[in-house]
């Protein structure tokens, strides 16, 4: 099923114009967002057809508000009949709630207006079949077989091909409608040794735009590399070493530096960096930005969740905290105006996210070390915002006299995330906009390594 | 309840236009299709420093459709409940077979009878005025701040659902079951001259308000403010390999992550999982016997049926360390010629079911938890956990520990920072040795992800030790 977004945009127009006056008539505030999408993937493993999923889902959400007390609710139902009810209950629910100065809808001088031309839509998308993107899973599949005859399995190759379009309304004006495309391909082989021992490893891409996708035949050979490398993966001694995250594995740091300076950790006091704005939290080898207007980004929004129009900031500047990121709600309760991250309700998110590119060569940075560990993968998620304390499980490779050595396995890296970012003490110059949040290679001066 | 008409009379679609598109699945040659019929509803609470701030609710209702051939399937679904919509769905998946006759299908005329006695609160308050649950909140926001002047922030929420899923196959089975599940969280935060700390407490299950009969709203707030509180003082946990004991209940989190993931059938059909081939072989300690059961009442991890309409059971997975079954979907029982388990989920109408656990747990031993930790001349003792992750291919896989303590002489001293614990599975559990008779289940909380699907899961473990296996501390 193709979805027509220009007749939607009008339908939703039409019913948002329903429902926005009677709210008017239940003496509420409303924000009503709408959203659907086409969406299509394939799993093929060992050359078969393993798996086909096509939906075209929708639905809407709504926030209504009355002075400073709020309510929200979602429903799959989009008739107009059943959206008018939603909105009922909510009103209905809404003297329930206490009062909360930092309720209501974002400053309308901050909306969105206009349209936005950041490319994050392709029609090529909406226009891959079932058979090309099969045959896209088999080639990737395929080569990365061709890489090794050790690999001999594979969990499989998937091929996901989405559009989508959301709209966002309120009572004080604001209707923005944003529609957008990604195509995704990602190859799970495994390795086998003769012994029977097990590795898995895997690479993936995904775009907005479909000629922006790297080769199935690209995709395909990294994933097997990355599995092939892995055999014969061990712990290793347990100590204090240098550590090299490769930008797969520093994307997620930058991620949880983020979390720790989001205004809703902040009003919560619920992270070690409250009290950081305008202070030092990482080593000056480290800019951090996000640049929601990016053209063709994963990431790329011209407006948040609640409409509230984007730009692009420097989040951290050479080690100084700028900012915390804020939605209306958690802006308010520190007594500030919204930066355009909401998330939807009080949640605050990231858009294009990255950490500058530095001017360390990978390869140099890794020739420094004399002795340390260079991260490829993560396993778990532990990390306490609380206290900064990270801990987490890795795969990867030590380096001994400035050479990727033996893979590794069942190790852990341990630190504080304070701590890490100050420790900082390289920073590559290979940043490539892969995964929506992004990194080039990040060096750091010394973690806990645990294994052995 | 389970009425032969709740099929048609819930989701509004005659039993004969159900019956039509499960045909129409099998129309090109597939083997088995099914129609998944979900109407979902969703209340909740959350309170923020003492504030009702928010009351959220939320109804997701669509029919996913599915046709299989061999081991491949093809899955769509849709939120329209109209006759027209799921035979355009049936026609779109029946293509998983491209070329083949129809083949014909048996539908049930009756739904299955299913067990009654594993739910609770089936008129579950969901629907009741959120007025009547704003005292629950109140009680736990001020249990946590009367529990010591030092916490500074507590966060509080309900949230409830109740899940009427039906489901017609091309083989002759048909259901209706109504699933409520309710889930309590306290999040607080403390604070002394400057340092944070951060406690969680959950609890719930397939139950209604009656939960708080059994666990008071105070006393999950008491547990969130004790780790916090405790944990300010953590000091860096000890890296390396070490003697670690885990404390009942939670701990079961490292049966999950350590076999049951390697243990569900679709890793071992397609030869992916570290356990594929070793049926019959030792995989654990001949103290571990680890079992898969959806039965427990009230339990967040029971079901009487899964997805597919298999009644859940009791499944013996390892016994006595040698392992002697994984857990079966309908695919993969098929693959291997038996029977399902009972495990086929799936998160909602929006995927198709796939191999996952319920409630996962070791049978008790026989020592003492005293004992136990009495046996330990050094090593650390772990009590809460925020998760874990494996890799189903080598096998490692972690648990995250938020609440943990060190272990010096035989006895718990100090309180030790967050840290992750790194093993591999046959390895971790071949070190276990010894097993407590104090065994406890989970209480509500854990959910499961596997591939993009969250489903709601219980562990289960008594009192253990394993002699080594490696914490990622910080202190040498």
């Amino acid at each position: 099923m193709r979805v027509n977004y220009d007749s939607l945009n009008e339908e939703w127009r039409i019913l948002a114009e329903a429902v926005l006056a009677r709210a008017k008539e239940l003496g509420v505030e409303l924000e009503l967002k709408f959203g659907a999408g086409d969406t299509l993937s394939v799993k093929v493993r060992k050359g078969e057809l393993d798996e086909l999923r096509q939906s075209a889902p929708f639905g809407v959400s709504l926030r209504v508000f009355k002075g400073q007390r709020s309510v929200s609710a979602s429903s799959s139902h989009v008739d107009e009949r059943s959206v008018l009810e939603l909105l009922a209950r909510a009103a209905d629910n809404v003297t329930l709630v206490d009062e909360d100065a930092a309720n209501g809808l974002p400053d309308s001088d901050l909306f969105f207006s206009g349209t936005a031309s950041l490319e994050v839509f392709d029609p090529d998308v909406a226009a891959v079949t079932v058979d090309k993107a099969i045959a896209m899973a088999t080639a990737a599949e395929k080569a990365a077989f061709a890489v090794d005859p050790r690999i001999t399995n594979s969990s499989g190759a998937s091929v996901g091909v989405n559009t989508g379009a959301t709209a966002i309304y309120n009572s004080l004006g604001l209707a923005a409608f944003q529609t957008r495309s990604s195509v995704s391909l990602s190859v799970s082989p495994v390795a086998e040794e003769s012994d029977g021992e097990k590795y898995s490893d895997g690479w993936w891409h995904s775009a907005r735009f479909a000629a922006d996708l790297a080769t199935p035949a690209e995709v395909g050979r990294i994933a097997g590399e990355r599995c092939v490398a892995l055999i014969g993966a061990e712990k290793v001694k347990t100590g204090k070493f240098p550590v090299v995250f490769a930008p797969e594995t520093a994307k997620d740091l930058v991620s949880l530096l983020f979390s720790c300076v989001s205004g809703t950790a902040i009003y919560k006091k619920s992270t070690f960096l409250t009290d950081s704005e305008g202070k030092a939290v990482a080593s000056d080898l480290v800019t951090i930005v996000d640049d929601p207007l990016r053209r063709r980004g994963l990431g790329t929004d011209p407006f948040d969740a609640e409409g509230v129009a984007t730009s692009r900031q420097v989040l951290v500047d050479k080690g100084t905290l700028k900012f915390y990121p804020c939605g209306t709600f958690s802006a308010r309760r520190l007594g500030r105006k919204s930066t355009g991250h909401s998330g939807g309700g009080n949640s605050v998110t990231s858009h294009n996210l990255y950490l500058e590119a530095g001017t360390t060569p990978p390869e140099e940075m890794l020739a420094g070390v004399q002795e340390g560990l260079f991260v490829t993968a993560f396993i778990g998620f532990s990390f306490n915002q609380a206290t900064g304390d990270f801990s987490r499980g890795v795969r990867g490779f030590w380096v001994k006299d400035g050479k990727l050595g033996l893979p590794v396995q069942e190790t852990t890296v341990s630190g504080n995330l304070g701590q890490m970012f100050k420790d900082v003490v390289a920073v590559g110059n290979d940043l490539a906009f892969r995964f929506g949040t992004d990194s080039p290679t990040v060096m750091i001066k010394e973690m806990m390594v645990s294994g052995a | 309840m389970r009425d032969r008409s709740l099929l048609q009379s819930h989701f509004g679609l005659a039993a004969e236009d159900l019956g039509k598109a499960v045909r129409a699945t099998l129309a090109r040659g597939a083997d088995y299709g099914d129609l998944f019929l979900e109407d979902a509803v969703t209340t909740s609470l959350v309170m923020d420093d003492g504030k009702l701030r928010n009351v959220t609710f939320s109804e997701d209702s669509g029919v996913g459709i599915r046709a299989v051939k061999g081991d491949t399937q093809a899955y769509g679904y849709t939120q329209l409940f109209e006759p027209a919509e799921l035979l355009r769905v049936a026609d779109q998946v029946a293509a998983v077979s491209r070329s083949g006759e129809a083949r014909s299908a048996v539908i049930a005329a009756a739904p299955q009878q299913l067990r009654t006695d594993l739910y609770s609160g089936l008129n579950a308050s969901v629907t009741l005025a959120a007025s009547a649950k704003v005292s629950l909140l109140e009680r736990a926001d001020a249990a946590a701040r009367a529990y010591s002047p030092l916490i500074q922030r507590v966060d509080v929420s309900l949230a409830e659902e109740v899940r009427v899923i039906g489901l017609l196959t091309s083989y002759d089975k048909r259901f209706v079951d109504i699933q409520p599940m309710l889930r309590f969280n306290v999040t607080v935060v403390a604070e002394k001259n400057g340092r944070k700390q951060q406690g969680y407490a959950s609890g719930g299950g397939r139950v209604g308000l009656e939960y708080f009969d059994g666990r008071s709203p105070e006393a999950l707030a008491q547990e969130a403010s004790r780790i916090a509180v405790e944990m300010l003082d953590a000091r860096p946990a000890p890296a390396g390999e070490q003697v670690v004991v885990l404390a009942p209940g939670d701990s079961g989190v490292l049966l999950h992550e350590a076999v049951g993931h390697g243990l569900e059938a679709d890793f071992n059909r397609k030869g992916t999982s570290k356990y594929a081939g070793r049926i019959g072989k030792p995989v654990a300690s001949k103290l571990c016997t680890v079992v898969d059961e959806g039965l427990f009442p009230r339990s967040r991890g029971s079901i009487a049926v899964d997805d597919e309409g298999t009644p859940a059971g009791r499944n013996v997975l390892i016994a006595e360390g040698t392992l002697v079954s994984y857990m079966h979907d309908r695919i993969s029982a098929r693959h291997y010629g038996i029977e399902s388990t009972g495990n086929g989920r799936r998160q909602s109408y929006r995927f198709p079911p796939m191999p996952r656990m319920t409630n996962t747990y070791m049978l008790p031993g026989t020592a003492t938890p005293e004992d136990v930790i009495a046996s330990t001349k050094k090593g650390i003792y772990c009590k809460a956990f925020s998760g874990g992750q494996v890799n189903i291919s080598n096998g490692d896989f972690v648990f995250q520990v938020v609440e943990s303590y060190l272990i010096e002489e035989g006895k718990l001293t100090a309180p030790l920072k967050d840290v992750v614990i790194i093993g591999n599975g046959p390895d971790a559990l071949g070190k276990v040795s010894m097993v407590g008779n104090d065994l406890v289940q989970s209480d509500g909380r854990w959910t499961c992800g596997k591939g993009s699907q969250q489903v709601p899961v219980g562990v289960g473990i008594s009192t253990i030790k394993v002699d080594a296996i490696t914490v990622g501390g910080t202190d040498q």
